[in-house]
Parts: C-alpha cells; sequence; structure tokens
C-alpha cells in the first residue's frame, strides 16, 4: 500500500505531459510538496 | 582592493576556519571519509544537499527555465522526487548495512557482493564520469573569477583549485559537512534575495504561455525521459551523495537528513526555476534583455544587478560549485584509496589522492569543455549503469563477480557509444542494457 502511494506520487509528476494546463508550474510544486509532507509523516522502518 | 577579491578572501579564510574546527581527531579512514559515522542530521541535510545542488543550479538551471520553460522545473522537481522516493527506501538499508560490514567507499557496497575486481572497475567508471563533471564546477569558478576579480582563467583554476582541495585536505568529511553546511544556509539566502530584487526589478511575475505548458518544442516526452532518468536515481548511483548515507550518526538522523534535505532542495528549486521565468518575464516586459545562449542568463543578470547583490550572488555560485566539487574529489579518493590501492589503514593516502586528483580536475578545466548541462547529464548517464548492481544486493541473491563485470562494461559502452553519435535515447538505452545485462548474466552465473 505504501509502495503503491509513493509510486502515485511520482506518476503525478508525469501527468502534465498528458493534460495540459498553463498551471503545470503550480501542480508540479504542490505535488512534490505533497511528497514531501508524506515522507515526513508517514512511519519509517525504524519507528 | 576590488571587492570581490576581498569577499573570497573573507570566504577563503572563514571556511579554511570551520574546517579546522570540525575536523577534530582524526585518527582512522572510517573519520577522514564519513567522520566516523556520527553525523547529526541537520549538518548531514545540509552537506547532502550542497553536495547535490551544483553551480549547475544558479547558472544552467535559471537558463535553461528562461530558455525553455516550466519543463525545467518539472525536470528539477522530477529528480526531488525521485530522490526522496530513493532515499526514504533504501537510505536507512544502506545505513544499516554500511555500519555492519563497516563500508567506508562506495564501491566497497558492490565489493562486498560482486567482488573487489567490480568495485576497482566502479572507481574507473566513477572517475571517468566525475572528472569531467568536477571540471565543469572548477571552470564556472574560474570564470566567475575573472570576470568579477580582473585575473586570467589559468590564474582562477589555480584559486578554485585551492578553495575545492583545502577543506577536504584539511578536514576530510567533517571539514567538507561543516563548510557544506554554511555554504548551503548561504546559497539558499542568497537565492532569496536574487529573487526578491528580481521580482521587485522585473514588476511581477507571469509565465509566457508558450512556456509555461509541456510538452513544447523542448520538452517532449522523449527529452524530458532522456534527461530525468540519470537524475532520478542520482541518489543511488553517484558516489559523492551514495557515501552521505553512511554518515549519520543513528537511524533517526537519517530520517531528518532526508526530510531536511527535501525541504531545502524544494525551496532552492522553486527559487532557482522562478528567478528563470521571472526573467523570461522580464524579456517580454522590456526589463531585462534577450538572452539567445541559455548560459548566458545569469552572468547577463549578474550585469545588471548592484554590486550588493551581485557579488553575493556571484560568491554563492562559487559556493555551490566548491561544495559540490570538494565532496567528490574527497569521495572518489575514498575509493581510489581504499578499492583500487587496497590500503584501508593510513589516512595520508587520502590526503595525497585529494591533491592528485584535483589536479587532475585543474588539468582538464584547463582544456576548456563546453554545454554544462550535456555534460552534467553524461556523468549521470555513465554512472547509471551501476544501478542493477545497487538494486541487487537488496533485491535479488544472484549474480556475481561476472554479472558485476558485465553490467558495467556494457553499461558504460553503451553510454559512451551513444553520446558519441548524439542518440537521443542514449540514458533509456544505458538504463535498459545495464538491466538486460545484469538480469541475463546474473541467471547465468552460478
Amino acid at each position: 500500500m505504501m509502495k503503491l502511494m509513493e509510486s502515485a506520487f511520482v506518476i503525478a509528476m508525469l501527468i502534465p505531459f498528458a493534460v495540459q494546463t498553463e498551471w503545470t508550474y503550480y501542480y508540479w510544486i504542490a505535488v512534490a510538496t505533497a511528497y514531501l509532507a508524506y515522507i515526513a509523516l508517514r512511519r519509517w522502518e525504524y519507528e | 582592493m576590488n571587492e570581490f577579491i576581498a569577499l573570497t578572501i573573507i570566504y577563503a579564510i572563514l571556511g579554511t576556519a570551520i574546517a579546522i574546527y570540525a575536523r577534530g581527531g582524526v585518527r582512522t579512514q572510517e573519520d577522514y571519509f564519513i567522520g566516523g559515522r556520527n553525523i547529526g542530521g541537520i549538518i548531514s541535510a545540509l552537506t547532502y544537499a550542497a553536495t547535490t545542488y551544483s553551480a549547475f543550479m544558479m547558472v544552467g538551471l535559471v537558463g535553461l527555465s528562461y530558455m525553455t520553460g516550466v519543463g525545467a522545473a518539472g525536470f528539477e522537481l522530477m529528480y526531488l522526487v525521485g530522490t526522496l522516493f530513493l532515499l526514504s527506501y533504501y537510505a536507512p538499508k544502506v545505513w544499516r548495512l554500511g555500519k555492519e560490514k563497516g563500508f567506508v567507499s562506495p564501491a566497497e557496497l558492490l565489493a562486498f557482493r560482486y567482488g573487489a575486481t567490480t568495485a576497482k572497475l566502479a572507481t574507473i567508471l566513477a572517475l571517468i564520469a566525475l572528472i569531467p563533471y568536477t571540471s565543469i564546477q572548477m571552470i564556472g569558478i574560474a570564470l566567475i573569477l575573472q570576470k568579477n576579480a580582473g585575473i586570467s582563467f589559468a590564474s582562477g583554476v589555480a584559486i578554485a583549485s585551492i578553495l575545492i582541495a583545502l577543506w577536504a585536505f584539511l578536514g576530510g568529511l567533517r571539514g567538507v559537512a561543516w563548510t557544506d553546511a554554511v555554504q548551503g544556509i548561504f546559497m539558499l539566502t542568497v537565492a532569496i534575495l536574487a529573487v526578491l530584487w528580481t521580482f521587485n526589478y522585473v514588476g511581477g511575475f507571469e509565465i509566457p504561455k508558450e512556456l509555461a505548458v509541456v510538452p513544447n518544442e523542448f520538452w517532449t516526452p522523449l527529452k524530458f525521459a532522456t534527461l530525468t532518468i540519470p537524475w532520478f536515481f542520482f541518489a543511488l548511483t553517484n558516489p559523492q551523495v551514495f557515501q552521505r548515507l553512511f554518515i549519520p550518526k543513528d537511524e533517526k538522523a537519517i530520517k531528518r537528513m532526508v526530510v531536511l534535505f527535501g525541504i531545502f532542495g524544494l525551496i532552492y528549486t522553486v527559487l532557482v526555476t522562478f528567478l528563470g521565468l521571472d526573467l523570461r518575464f522580464g524579456t517580454e516586459v522590456g526589463r531585462f534583455p534577450f538572452v539567445a545562449d541559455r548560459d548566458k542568463v545569469t552572468p547577463t543578470l549578474l550585469g545588471i544587478m548592484p554590486a550588493w547583490i551581485a557579488l553575493p550572488l556571484a560568491l554563492s555560485i562559487i559556493a555551490a560549485a566548491v561544495t559540490t566539487a570538494n565532496s567528490i574529489i574527497l569521495t572518489l579518493s575514498s575509493m581510489v584509496l581504499r578499492d583500487v590501492i587496497g590500503e584501508k589503514a593510513k589516512v595520508v593516502g587520502g590526503k595525497v589522492i585529494v591533491i592528485v586528483l584535483t589536479v587532475l580536475v585543474a588539468i582538464f578545466a584547463l582544456k576548456r569543455v563546453s554545454y554544462i548541462v550535456e555534460l552534467a547529464v553524461l556523468s549521470s548517464t555513465i554512472l547509471l549503469c551501476q544501478l542493477p548492481l545497487i538494486l541487487g544486493v537488496f533485491h535479488w541473491k544472484r549474480g556475481g563477480e561476472k554479472t558485476g563485470l558485465a553490467t558495467l562494461v556494457c553499461g558504460f559502452t553503451t553510454a559512451v557509444a551513444l553520446s558519441v553519435i548524439k542518440h537521443p535515447m542514449v540514458s533509456i538505452a544505458t538504463f535498459l542494457v545495464s538491466f538486460v545485462v545484469f538480469l541475463a548474466i546474473g541467471l547465468i552465473e552460478r
């Protein structure tokens, strides 16, 4: 489940190549920020 | 005295003082090359970030954003997401295995599984890939010194060599990590000031329509994939950042390193791409001249800015280059000493190799190779052939020395051959060939 979630973020980065929008720049920043927050908040192996 | 020379002298003295203060007692190679595996999360994060983000960001990526639009931001943010993706999963595993087996050089992970000859070959490939890459950093420093301090290019290379070698020589990883940390904060602060100044100078921010979407003329899906693949796996394939996975003091420090690096990377990437896009907006509204050569965008900006921001910005580019270059030199030194020469006790050999490698990089820099982005990407493409071997350590029990050697030879040959003929799919082909050879020989080898 966790790996699926993580892969979804990576795939989300590619969406602007399929759906053209002038908001691409902000979309990419939003996805990267959300992924960073997810990494920070999710439980790591040692926790 | 020229203001920039004065600023550079202060920078050199401060950096040297920090390196001497931070070095502590260096008794073993573990102390010298990986800080005795005892570096806190914040310093680990800052050295990871400063090592990763080179002069390419403030020169190459600003120009790439200016010329090609938001695709440049996507490319760099994809790198960031890929790095976080890999680090959040592999960093604790690599750290644990490194501690358990006593790895100091990154190639020792390959030696452990694929034999010493594979580690030797990986070291040679790392030298081939990273000496030109490091020389680009040195060229950047020399050009900035030439322009701002009025000295010759050769003198610039000589000063750059001293700046690159000195802190690694004096303080080893601790010297490099602490100077990286201070310089990383400086790079980020100056980038914020540069963006604020540019925003105010240009009079706003708007992304020109033709540059606001992908795909466009430059950022086709194939181009994006070709440029992105080597960077996506950078965290595992580039030895100078891979070795940093050995340095945190505990698992809590690893998580802190990864998350803080992510915060740094996100902010820095947004600032740098914003700068490039805003300058393009400035061109559209007649506030910034059109620059046809993308590597000249930042130098043109430096020529327009007042000294109070131009000089720190130029120095921050030097800092970005130094932090990347000295980390690479120190890591390559550990690989040459431990994996090629086989000396695993004496520290002095590492210091000698730091100087020898810096001289080699300087010779390469004096030959003046062209185009920053292409060469930076080619170095990561060459290193991409190690990827299946590194993943194999954690996920596949098959494959030994023959698998290791065949994967590196075939992957490297593919990368070089296709880049010579300028094939557009060089990184994708290198990626595929390396994996196919790894799996095929791994299945055959007992």
